[in-house]
C-alpha cells in the first residue's frame, strides 16, 4: 500500500472560544481527486492553511508527503502547491514574471522556470495574457495565474481553497482539465468547494466537516451509498431552521 | 445624516480597539492624549499671538494650519482613519449627503481636536468683548469647516489621480514644487531677524489664500471692522463651498470609475527596463526580489505616494542642509541626505507594501532573510547611483572633490545603517498599506506605530556615531583622515547592514505567521 499525500493527525485550532478544527484524523491518498466540504465557518480554509504552513495548529500533526510540515517545511513546501480562496498576489508583476518570480524564490533554474512558465501559461490558456499585469486579469484568469504557481515546482500535492468560486464556465473547464491532468499523472489534489455536484463529478474521496468536527470521509461512493452528496451533505449538518420567521413583507411593494 | 456617520466612526473606532488588544489601546490613548496637549499648546500660543499682535498675525497662523490640513493626508497617509468612501457606493445616499455625513465623521479625530482647541485659543485671544465673540466664533467655524473639507478632497482626489500614471507623474512635479516652496518660505521666514515682521509679512501675503482670509477677517471682525471683515468671511465660505463641490466631484468620479482606470493605465508598462529584466533572469531569490521591486517602484502608486510624502517631508530639511553645506568643499555630503532619503523611501515596513500577498512567500518556503535583502538590494539600487550624482555633481558646482569618495562612503554607511533598522522594525512593526486603496482606514497595531517610533530613535542614535566616524577627523584634522573615518564608517554601517539581517532573520522564525495574520486582514 503507496503512503498517503497527506496525514492529518489529531488537527486542532482554536480561535479564543472558538475551536475551528477540532481533533481532525484523516488522510488523502496519493493520487487522488479529494474534495473537502463543509459550511460557511466549518474549518475547511483553516485546515487548508493549517496544511500549507501558513497557519500553526494547536494541537495534532500534518504530513504532506511523508514530511511533516511544522517540523520539515521547507522539505514540507517544496512539496506542495497551494491556491487560496480570492488569492491575493503580486498584481504589479505581469502573469508571466509572477509565475518566474514564483519560481525563482523557490529556488528553481532560470532556464527551467522560463520553460515551464511557458507550457503552463499555453495549458491554462493564458499565453495571450502573459504580459498584463495581473491586477488586469479577471477573477478567472487570476486563479488560473495561482494555480501555474502553484503547479510550477511540480508539487505532490496541489490544495486548492474553492477554486471554482465567482469563475465563468470557459475558465472552470480549463482548471479543471489542467487538475484532472495532474491527477492522471500521478499528482494529488485536494479542494474545498460549496458546490457538491462539483466535488460528486471530480472527487473519487471527501470529506464533510461541521464546525470544526469531522462527520464524514472515505470515497465518494462510500459516503452517498448511491444518493445525491448534496442530500447527504444536507442531512449530515443539519438543514438551517426558518420557522416562525414572518417574511411576507419580502417582494411586497416598498415605495 | 451627519450624526449616522459620527456613530458609524465611533464603532468603527470602538470594534477595532476591542480587536486590536492592549497595544492599540495604549497607543489610542496616547494619540489622543498627545492632540490634547499639542492642541492646549496651539490654543494658547495661537491665543497670545492673536491678543498681542492680532492682525495679519492671525491670517499666517490660519494659513500655516491650512497648509499643514492639505499637506498632512499626504505625508501621513498610513495613519488616515477616515471612513472609505468607496465603501459607501451602494448605499442610495447623494453626494452632497455622503459629503456631509463623510465631514462630520472627521470631526472625531486628533487632527481636528488640535484644530478646534487651536481656533478656540485664537478666538478667546482675539475677541475683546461678548458682542465680537459670535462673529469670530464663527469665523473660527469656518475655518475648522475648511480644514477638513479641503484635507477631505485631497485625499480624495488624490487617490483618484495616484490611479494613473500621468496623475503620478505630475503628482511627484508637485510635490517636488511644494517641497521647494516650504523651503522657500522657511527661508523667507526665517531670514529676518524679528520673526513678527515676517509672520505679518506673511500674514498679507497669505490673506488671499482662503484659510488666510479666514483668519484676517477674524482679526477684522474682532476688531470691529465688520464689513471688510464680512467679505473676507464671505470669500473664505465660498472657497468652501468651491472645495465642497470639487470634493463631492471627486466622490463621485472615484465611485463610479471602477477598479479598471488604474489597472488599465499601469497596463502599458508591461515591458520593464533591462536591470530588472537581468535580476529576475538571475537563479536567486535575492535578485529575483531586488527586480520584483524595483518592477513594483514603476508601476505601484503606493511606492510613489510614499515618495511624495517623503519628498515634501525632507525637500525642506535637504535645502536647509544646502544652505549650510553648498559653495564648501563639503557640498558632496549633500550625498548623505539622499541616502537618508532612499532608505526612507521604503521605510520600517517592507512588508506593508506586500499586504495580502505575503502568504505567497510563505507557501515558497524561501528564506524571508532572502526577501529582505532583497528589498534592501532594491534601495540600494537606485539610491546609490541618485547619491553618487548628487554628490559628484555638488563637488562639480564648487570644483572641489576632495571629499567626494569621503562624502560617497558616508552616504553609503548612513543607507546602510537606516536600511538595517528599518530591517528589524520591518519584522516588529509591519502594518498593511493595501493595494488601491491609499487613503483608507488599514489595520495599523499599535505596536507597529511604537516600532516605528523607536525605529527613528534607533537609527538616528545609530547613524550619530557612524556620522561622527567621518565628521571628526575631516573637521579636526583634514581631508585624508576623514577618508579614513568614511571607510570605517561604510565597514561599520555595512556590518551593521549584516548583523541585521541576521537578527531579522531570527525573529522572522518566531514572527513571520505573526506578521502574515496582520497583513493578511482585509482593510476595515
Amino acid at each position: 500500500m503507496t503512503a498517503p499525500a497527506v496525514l492529518f493527525s489529531g488537527l486542532t485550532k482554536r480561535f479564543g472560544d472558538k475551536l475551528a478544527v477540532d481533533s481532525v484524523t484523516a488522510e488523502i491518498p496519493a493520487g487522488s481527486f479529494f474534495g473537502i466540504c463543509g459550511p460557511n465557518g466549518a474549518g475547511k480554509t483553516t485546515m487548508l492553511r493549517m496544511t500549507c504552513g501558513l497557519l500553526r495548529p494547536d494541537a495534532g500533526r500534518v504530513e504532506v508527503a511523508g514530511h511533516d510540515v511544522w517540523v520539515d517545511p521547507v522539505i514540507a513546501k517544496s512539496r506542495l502547491g497551494m491556491v487560496p480562496d480570492n488569492p491575493s498576489m503580486f498584481t504589479r508583476l505581469t502573469g508571466r514574471e509572477l509565475i518566474e518570480f514564483t519560481g525563482l524564490l523557490r529556488g528553481m533554474d532560470a532556464e527551467v522556470v522560463n520553460e515551464r512558465a511557458t507550457n503552463l501559461l499555453r495549458l491554462l490558456d493564458l499565453e495571450e495574457a502573459a504580459g498584463v499585469l495581473v491586477a488586469d486579469y479577471s477573477l478567472g484568469m487570476a486563479k488560473k495565474a495561482a494555480i501555474a504557481c502553484a503547479l510550477l515546482h511540480n508539487p505532490r500535492v496541489l490544495f486548492l481553497d474553492e477554486p471554482f468560486a465567482g469563475i465563468d464556465p470557459v475558465a472552470r473547464q480549463v482548471l479543471e482539465e489542467t487538475l484532472k491532468r495532474f491527477t492522471a499523472a500521478g499528482g494529488t489534489v485536494a479542494f474545498s468547494d460549496h458546490s457538491m455536484d462539483v466535488v460528486e463529478r471530480l472527487c473519487d474521496r471527501l470529506l464533510i466537516i461541521d464546525d470544526g468536527h469531522l462527520l464524514l470521509t472515505g470515497t465518494t461512493a462510500e459516503v452517498t451509498q448511491g444518493r445525491r452528496l448534496q442530500d447527504v451533505f444536507v442531512e449530515a449538518v443539519g438543514g438551517s431552521n426558518t420557522e416562525g420567521v414572518d417574511i411576507r413583507w419580502l417582494g411586497s411593494s416598498s415605495d | 445624516m451627519a450624526r449616522l456617520f459620527l456613530r458609524l466612526k465611533a464603532r468603527l473606532i470602538r470594534n477595532r480597539l476591542r480587536k486590536a488588544g492592549a497595544w492599540a489601546t495604549f497607543a489610542f490613548i496616547g494619540i489622543w492624549s498627545l492632540a490634547l496637549g499639542v492642541g492646549a499648546i496651539v490654543g494658547l500660543l495661537g491665543g497670545v499671538v492673536a491678543r498681542l499682535v492680532g492682525g495679519e498675525a492671525i491670517a499666517a497662523l490660519f494659513t500655516l494650519a491650512g497648509i499643514a490640513w492639505l499637506v498632512g493626508p499626504v505625508v501621513a497617509a498610513a495613519l488616515d482613519e477616515t471612513i472609505e468612501p468607496r465603501r459607501l457606493e451602494l448605499i442610495p445616499i447623494s453626494p452632497m449627503q455622503m459629503s456631509w455625513g463623510l465631514l462630520a465623521a472627521s470631526l472625531l479625530g486628533p487632527g481636528a481636536l488640535v484644530t478646534l482647541l487651536f481656533v478656540v485659543g485664537v478666538v478667546v485671544g482675539a475677541s475683546p468683548d461678548a458682542l465680537t465673540l459670535i462673529p469670530t466664533v464663527l469665523t473660527g467655524m469656518a475655518f475648522v469647516v475648511w480644514c477638513l473639507v479641503s484635507a477631505r478632497w485631497v485625499t480624495t482626489f488624490l487617490t483618484d489621480l495616484l490611479g494613473t500614471r500621468i496623475g503620478r507623474d505630475l503628482a511627484v512635479v508637485a510635490a517636488a514644487v511644494l517641497g521647494g516652496g516650504s523651503a522657500f518660505a522657511s527661508t523667507f521666514l526665517s531670514s529676518g531677524t524679528d520673526p513678527l515682521p515676517a509672520l505679518n509679512g506673511f500674514g498679507r501675503v497669505s490673506v488671499y489664500f482662503p484659510p488666510g482670509a479666514l483668519g484676517r477677517s477674524l482679526g477684522l471682525l474682532a476688531e470691529g471692522e465688520w464689513w471688510s471683515g464680512l467679505v473676507l468671511l464671505a470669500y473664505g465660505v465660498a472657497a468652501i463651498g468651491l472645495v465642497m463641490w470639487g470634493w463631492q466631484r471627486s466622490l463621485v468620479r472615484l465611485a463610479t470609475r471602477g477598479p479598471g482606470r488604474v489597472s488599465r493605465s499601469v497596463a502599458r508598462s508591461q515591458n520593464s527596463p533591462l536591470v530588472p529584466r537581468l535580476l529576475m533572469s538571475w537563479p536567486s531569490a535575492v535578485a529575483a526580489t531586488a527586480g520584483k521591486e524595483l518592477r513594483y517602484l514603476r508601476r505601484d502608486p503606493r511606492f510613489r505616494s510614499q515618495a511624495i510624502g517623503l519628498a515634501v517631508a525632507l525637500a525642506a530639511l535637504g535645502v536647509g542642509a544646502g544652505r549650510m553645506l553648498l559653495g564648501t568643499e563639503y557640498s558632496p555630503f549633500l550625498a548623505v541626505v539622499v541616502a537618508w532619503m532612499a532608505a526612507s523611501t521604503t521605510g520600517f515596513n517592507q512588508f506593508g507594501f506586500d499586504d495580502r500577498s505575503f502568504w505567497a512567500y510563505l507557501v515558497t518556503g524561501v528564506d524571508l532573510r532572502r526577501v529582505l535583502a532583497g528589498k534592501n538590494m532594491a534601495v540600494a539600487l537606485v539610491g546609490l547611483p541618485v547619491l553618487a550624482l548628487v554628490a559628484i555633481v555638488a563637488a562639480a558646482l564648487v570644483g572641489d572633490a576632495r571629499n567626494l569618495l569621503s562624502a560617497l562612503l558616508a552616504g553609503m554607511a548612513v543607507l546602510a545603517v537606516w536600511l538595517a533598522v528599518g530591517n528589524v522594525v520591518s519584522v516588529l512593526g509591519a502594518y498593511p498599506l493595501p493595494d488601491g486603496n491609499l487613503f483608507g482606514s488599514r489595520n495599523v497595531p499599535g505596536s507597529a506605530l511604537f516600532a516605528s517610533f523607536g525605529g527613528l530613535f534607533a537609527a538616528g542614535a545609530l547613524s550619530l556615531p557612524v556620522g561622527a566616524l567621518v565628521a571628526v577627523p575631516l573637521l579636526v584634522w583634514g581631508t585624508w583622515q576623514g577618508l579614513i573615518g568614511a571607510i570605517l564608517a561604510a565597514v561599520i554601517g555595512l556590518s551593521i547592514h549584516r548583523l541585521s539581517l541576521s537578527i531579522a532573520g531570527g525573529l522572522l522564525e518566531n514572527r513571520a505567521l505573526r506578521l502574515l495574520e496582520i497583513l493578511d486582514k482585509p482593510p476595515v
